[in-house]
C-alpha cells in the first residue's frame, strides 16, 4: 500500500499550487489534468481541508472551497503548499528520456527546443549525473530521419534501402512518406510504395538508407497492405514441440502451452505474424523446436533445411 | 494493527507540520501532535512507523533534515522551505511545447502518472500560469509497454545501489535470482535493458528489462563502481562475450537482412553490398542460430566449429520435420 500513498500524496503536493494558479478551475477540468475521475478529485479535496499544521485550529489548516454549483475550486489559504515541490529524479528523468526519444524521431517540429528544454530541465534538476546513465536510441539514424521528414512535409518521393526482418531480405524502393505512429515503442512508417503498387508499412528502424527520390509514375489506388506486415485478416497459428532451451518464445512471442509433447517437450501454440516470420523463428531455433501443425509450415520448415544443408555440402 | 488514520493524511500533516517550523520539530511533539501516530501502541510501534513515513517522504524527494545539536544527538527534523521548493525555470513556449509532449510520450505507461506530475509543477512554477498542453497535442512516439522496473532502476543507478531481481535467462529460460550493480540504462528500439556488474558471475551483463519477474528489490548495499570510463551508450547490447566468435558468412545479394544489419551496426561500411560478410558473435549458438535463419541466404564458411554447428543444426531441423535426407 505504501506505493499507493506516495502517489497520492505526491498528487496532493502538485495539486495545491496548481489550483492556486488555476484559480477558479472546475472539478471536472482538474481531475482530468491529473490523470484521475472528479470523484478521486473530490476526495483529494476533502483530505486536504482536514490537514494543517499542530494545533489544526482556525488558520492552520489548508482551506480550500468548492461547493459552490458549478464545482469550481478556490484555495484560500494553501499553508506552505503554496509553491510546486521541487522535481524528484523520478520525474525529471521520464521527461528527459521522453526529450531524447523525440529528438530522434521524425515529425517533431522544433527539434532545438527539445535539446536546450532538456538542458535546462536537468539543470533545474541537478539530473545531469544520473542522466549520463541512461541512454535512449530510437535506432533512426539521423541521415534517415531527416529525408522522411522533408518528404513528410512536402509529400516527396523518396527512395530507400529497407531491411526486413519477416522476410529477411534487403529490398530498394522508391515510396511516398504518407504517416508515423507507434507500437509499444517502435516508430513505423505508412507509405505508397511505388515498387509493390500499394500501400506499405515500414519499422523505421529497419531503413537502411534514404534520399530524395524520383517518382515513377502517379500512384495506383493504394491496395491492401503488406501482408507481411500487418496482422493477417484471419490470424493462423502453428503448434510447436518445443524443448528446455526454446521455452523463452512462449514470453516473447505471446505462445499458448498446450500441453506437453511425448518426449518431455511442451506444445506450444503461437499466433504467425507471416508465415515467413515462422519459418525464421522456427529455423533460427536450431532444431530445439519442431513444427506439429499447420502441415505446409513443416513442409517449408523441412524444405529451406534442406535447401540450406546443401549449400553447405 | 491498522492505523486508524489514513496513511497520506498522516505523511500529509507531517509535511506540513516540518515545513512549519524553523528550528526542528522532535520526535515526542511528532508523536503527540501529529494525528495517526498516537494510534501506535507502543514505543517501539511508534519508532517504526516514524522511521517509514521519513523514508518515504525522503524516497520521494522530500527533503527531510535531520537536526544535530552540538554533542551530535538528534534534536529534531525539518523541511526547508528553499530545497523543497520548485524554483521557476525559464522556458521559452516552444520548450514548454517540448517538455508538455514529452510527458505524453509516456501515456498508456504504468508510470505515466510521474512525468504527468512533473509537468503540472513546472506549470505551477511558471510565472505566467498558463497550460502547458494544447488539447490536441499528440506525440509521435509512444511508451506504452514502459516496464514497471524502469522507476526503481532508475532510482538505483542514481543512488549507485545493489538491485536484485528474479530474472529469465533467455539460454535456457530459467527463471534466478540476480544481484547486479547497476551501471546504466539503455533503450533501443523501444527495448529497456539494464548495464552492470552481476555479482554472481563476477562480470559485467546485460539485462532486458522484460525478462525481469516481479519487483525489484533496491538494497542498502552500496554498488560495485563501473570501470573507469564507462559510458552507458558504448556498453553492448548483449552480455560481455562468453566465448566470442568471430564468423564469416557467404551472403545472398539483397537477403540476410538481418546479418547485414548486425554487421552495420558493428561498422561494417558495405554491409547491404557485400557478398562476404564478417561478424563478431557472442557465442557459437548464436553464429549457428543466426546460420539456421538465414536458410540458403547466409552460409557460414568460418570458423569451422561453426560450419559444422550449423551444418548438424540443420540435419536436426530437416530430419525433426519428416525429411529423410534427399
Amino acid at each position: 500500500m505504501s506505493g499507493t500513498a506516495a502517489e497520492r500524496l505526491s498528487r496532493l503536493l502538485a495539486l495545491v499550487p496548481w489550483l492556486r494558479a488555476h484559480d477558479g478551475v472546475t472539478v471536472a477540468d482538474a481531475a482530468a489534468h491529473f490523470g484521475v475521475i472528479p470523484d478521486q478529485l473530490e476526495q483529494d479535496l476533502w483530505l486536504l481541508i482536514v490537514c494543517g499544521e499542530p494545533g489544526y485550529g482556525p488558520g492552520q489548516l489548508v482551506d480550500i472551497q468548492f461547493w459552490d454549483e458549478e464545482g469550481r475550486i478556490h484555495v484560500l489559504d494553501a499553508l506552505t503548499l503554496e509553491r510546486p515541490m521541487r522535481l524528484s529524479q523520478q520525474e525529471a528523468l521520464t521527461l528527459l528520456i521522453a526529450l531524447r526519444m523525440l529528438a530522434q524521431v521524425p515529425g517533431v517540429e522544433d527539434r532545438e527546443a527539445l535539446v536546450t528544454a532538456a538542458v535546462k530541465l536537468e539543470q533545474a534538476a541537478s539530473a545531469t549525473e544520473a542522466a549520463r546513465a541512461i541512454t535512449v536510441n530510437v535506432g533512426v539514424s539521423p541521415e534517415v530521419r531527416g529525408v522522411i521528414e522533408m518528404a513528410l512535409a512536402s509529400g516527396g518521393a523518396t527512395a530507400i534501402r529497407y531491411a526486413s526482418a519477416s522476410k529477411d531480405e534487403v529490398t530498394d524502393r522508391t515510396i511516398e512518406p504518407r504517416r508515423l505512429f507507434t507500437t509499444d515503442g517502435t516508430v513505423y512508417l505508412e507509405a505508397y510504395c511505388y515498387s509493390a503498387g500499394a500501400l506499405r508499412t515500414f519499422r523505421l528502424d529497419r531503413v537502411v538508407s534514404a534520399a530524395p527520390g524520383q517518382a515513377p509514375g502517379p500512384p495506383e489506388s493504394p491496395g491492401p497492405g503488406d501482408p507481411t506486415t500487418d496482422p493477417p485478416a484471419v490470424p493462423a497459428t502453428a503448434l510447436l514441440a518445443v524443448s528446455p532451451e526454446a521455452r523463452w518464445i512462449i514470453d516473447v512471442h505471446h505462445g499458448a502451452v498446450e500441453g506437453e509433447g511425448a518426449d518431455g517437450s511442451t506444445l506450444v501454440r503461437l499466433r504467425m505474424l507471416s508465415p515467413d516470420w515462422a519459418l525464421r523463428l522456427v529455423l533460427s531455433l536450431a532444431g530445439t523446436a519442431t513444427v506439429l501443425e499447420p502441415p505446409e509450415l513443416v513442409e517449408t520448415v523441412a524444405g529451406a533445411a534442406r535447401s540450406a544443408l546443401a549449400a553447405y555440402r | 494493527m491498522t492505523d486508524r488514520v489514513d496513511r497520506t493524511e498522516r505523511l500529509l500533516n507531517l509535511v506540513l507540520c516540518l515545513m512549519a517550523t524553523a528550528t526542528a520539530v522532535s520526535r515526542a511533539t511528532i508523536r503527540q501532535a501529529i494525528p495517526g501516530y498516537g494510534d501506535a501502541p507502543s514505543d517501539a510501534a511508534f519508532e517504526r512507523m516514524f522511521e517509514r513515513d521519513k523514508d518515504e517522504l525522503r524516497s520521494m524527494g522530500i527533503p527531510v533534515e535531520t537536526v544535530l545539536d552540538v554533542s551530535g544527538e538528534v534534536v529534531g527534523y525539518r523541511i526547508p522551505g528553499d530545497s523543497y521548493v520548485l524554483h521557476p525555470i525559464d522556458f521559452t513556449v516552444e520548450e514548454r511545447a517540448a517538455i508538455a509532449l514529452a510527458a505524453q510520450v509516456w501515456s498508456g505507461a504504468s508510470i505515466a502518472p510521474v512525468p504527468g506530475t512533473a509537468l503540472r509543477k513546472l506549470e505551477s512554477a511558471s510565472a505566467s500560469g498558463h497550460d502547458w498542453t494544447p488539447a490536441d497535442l499528440r506525440g509521435p512516439v509512444e511508451l506504452t509497454a514502459a516496464d514497471a522496473a524502469l522507476l526503481p532502476l532508475m532510482q538505483a543507478v542514481r543512488d549507485e545501489k545493489v538491485v536484485t531481481f528474479d530474472y529469465r535467462a533467455p539460454a535456457d529460460d530459467t527463471v534466478r535470482k540476480r544481484t547486479v550493480s547497476p551501471w546504466g540504462l539503455r533503450s533501443s528500439s523501444g527495448r529497456w535493458f539494464l548495464v552492470g556488474h552481476d555479482h554472481d558471475r563476477e562480470a559485467q551483463r546485460t539485462f532486458r528489462l522484460s525478462r525481469m519477474h516481479g519487483p525489484v528489490q533496491v538494497m542498502a548495499a552500496a554498488r560495485i563502481p563501473p570501470p573507469e570510463g564507462f559510458e552507458v551508450s558504448r556498453a553492448g547490447l548483449d552480455a560481455g562475450p562468453d566465448e566470442g566468435v568471430r564468423a564469416r558468412f557467404r551472403v545472398a545479394p539483397g537477403r540476410a537482412a538481418r546479418l547485414r544489419r548486425m554487421a552495420a551496426a558493428q561498422g561494417v561500411v558495405d554491409a547491404f553490398e557485400a557478398d562476404t560478410i564478417t561478424v563478431e558473435l557472442r557465442s557459437l549458438a548464436d553464429a549457428t542460430a543466426i546460420a539456421c535463419a538465414a536458410g540458403v541466404d547466409a552460409v557460414v564458411v568460418e570458423p569451422p566449429e561453426a560450419v559444422a554447428a550449423a551444418r548438424a543444426a540443420l540435419a536436426v531441423i530437416a530430419s525433426a520435420h519428416g525429411d529423410g535426407g534427399s
